[in-house]
């Protein structure tokens, strides 16, 4: 064997095992967030989850209506339980609805209730943008983040009570007290204006990116909202809330770039920009 | 003839031309203009901070841009839609803004106060679990758009043809 063929074929080896490696740490890497996200599943006690999802939504509705546009809902329903059908959830009973307001913004609650504003809509170019939007709030149910916060904070007593009476309520047999409801509401309120932790945060951007991606959407859908937020004057009143409870968009737009290679790896997928003009048209005056 | 305006009319679906003029951004770090949107790309030329360039659409992760009468790619996260030190600094300041006043002219907002006033709506979330869509329409739809659901386990497709330029 010349000396040149020698080289080249310990070259090829270390290469060979340097790839074997990379790839047994993706795996395991993998395989690590899979059962994180089994664990998160699940968990035991699914009807809690949603009744409290129900008044988190309540409240959210008692905040803004949905837009009066029934198309509308079933454009951003069809994207939204599509994007849904990929997470480890697919079985919830998903809801989505637009919430006419100018503010930019999107929320979900524990259970499956989705909702995205019509000035956050406005601000989106494609339906893999929306895809993306959602996909991030269906990463927050599928990994229970609003759950665990209002667990923690709630207490077991409120929660016990306010379950036991929303099944007695559905049996028929009494209704919820109203200083049950409001002391439940009262947690949501508190939660929803002060926000998840960022960690919570930046791991729904990580998983809905890929849930988008799942889907067959350009994974690049929700990056390019956050960019387009990061180019909007900061004090602007209708990213208020959106700033209380998030962190910068371009700090969410360093983490989400460290999926790179990982999004790369989905290669060239739909953007779908003429159906999303079509499907949110009604929201904006148009037919 | 046929194939190259499939090829056009696929480039309109996976590809997001941006205002019809087009649109300013600036280079947020140092970066290269490649002739593909790819990281093996070739290199055009070497972009500095703060370089301005005009969007002509983006691909995945990459913009394609014009600067200097070059056009070429360059990757999203070095790049901004707005100048450096433009946006008002109130933010980056790390001033809180929640004293600043709501001024959505003329159409009402949701902040936090209008959360905190809120009454649940339980009749509204009834009306909301009485709708939906069912999960065969959410397919029907799905492939209509032509997506493909990729499993966590489906492994990934070759990366995206260098230079798919024609038809611009």
């Amino acid at each position: 064997m010349s000396r040149a063929v020698a080289v080249a074929a310990m070259l090829a080896a270390a290469l060979a095992a340097a790839a074997a490696q990379a790839f047994t740490l993706d795996l395991n890497k993998a395989i690590g967030e899979l059962k994180e996200i089994k664990t998160v599943v699940s968990g035991p006690d699914e009807r809690e989850e949603h009744e409290l999802g129900r008044v988190a939504a309540a409240t959210l509705l008692g905040a803004a209506r949905p837009v009066a546009a029934q198309d509308v809902e079933t454009y951003v329903s069809r994207v939204g339980l599509w994007v849904a059908l990929q997470s480890e959830r697919p079985e919830l009973p998903w809801r989505f609805a637009v919430l006419d307001t100018a503010s930019i913004n999107a929320f979900a609650t524990p259970g499956g209730y989705v909702f995205v504003t019509r000035g956050l809509l406005g601000k989106m170019h494609s339906e893999a943008e929306l895809a993306g939007v959602l996909g991030h709030e269906i990463a927050h149910v599928v990994l229970k983040h609003h759950l665990h916060a209002l667990r923690r904070e709630a207490g077991t007593q409120l929660l016990a009570d306010f379950t036991g009476d929303a099944l007695a309520q559905q049996s028929g047999k009494a209704s919820i007290p109203p200083q049950v409801l409001s002391a439940v509401a009262g947690q949501v309120k508190t939660l929803y204006s002060r926000g998840l932790d960022k960690a919570d945060e930046y791991a729904a951007d990580r998983l809905g990116v890929m849930l988008a991606a799942r889907a067959g959407y350009d994974p690049y859908g929700l990056p390019a909202v956050l960019e387009t937020l990061d180019s909007m004057d900061a004090n602007d009143g209708a990213l208020t809330l959106l700033y209380q409870t998030h962190p910068r968009p371009a700090d969410r737009l360093a983490q989400i770039d460290q999926m790179r290679d990982q999004l790369d790896g989905f290669g060239v997928q739909p953007v779908l920009q003429d159906r999303f003009a079509r499907g949110v048209a009604g929201a904006f005056g148009g037919k | 003839m046929i194939r190259k305006a499939l090829g056009r009319a696929l480039w309109g679906a996976l590809c997001v031309p941006l205002a019809a003029a087009a649109d300013a951004a600036y280079i947020s770090q140092p970066t290269e203009l490649r002739d593909a949107p790819a990281a093996d790309g070739h290199v055009l030329q070497s972009l500095a901070a703060a370089a301005a360039v005009d969007i002509r659409r983006r691909q995945g992760g990459w913009y394609q841009v014009q600067v200097n009468q070059q056009t070429g790619w360059v990757r999203m996260s070095s790049l901004r839609l707005r100048a450096p030190g433009e946006r008002a600094g109130l933010l980056d300041g790390g001033r809180a803004l929640a004293t600043q006043t709501v001024a959505t002219t003329g159409v009402r907002g949701l902040s936090g106060e209008d959360l905190q006033k809120a009454n649940p709506d339980l009749v509204a979330v009834a009306a909301l679990d009485a709708g939906g869509v069912s999960a065969a329409d959410a397919r029907d739809f799905a492939a209509q758009g032509g997506l493909q659901a990729r499993g966590p386990g489906t492994p990934p497709p070759a990366p995206p043809e260098a230079g798919q330029e024609q038809g611009q």
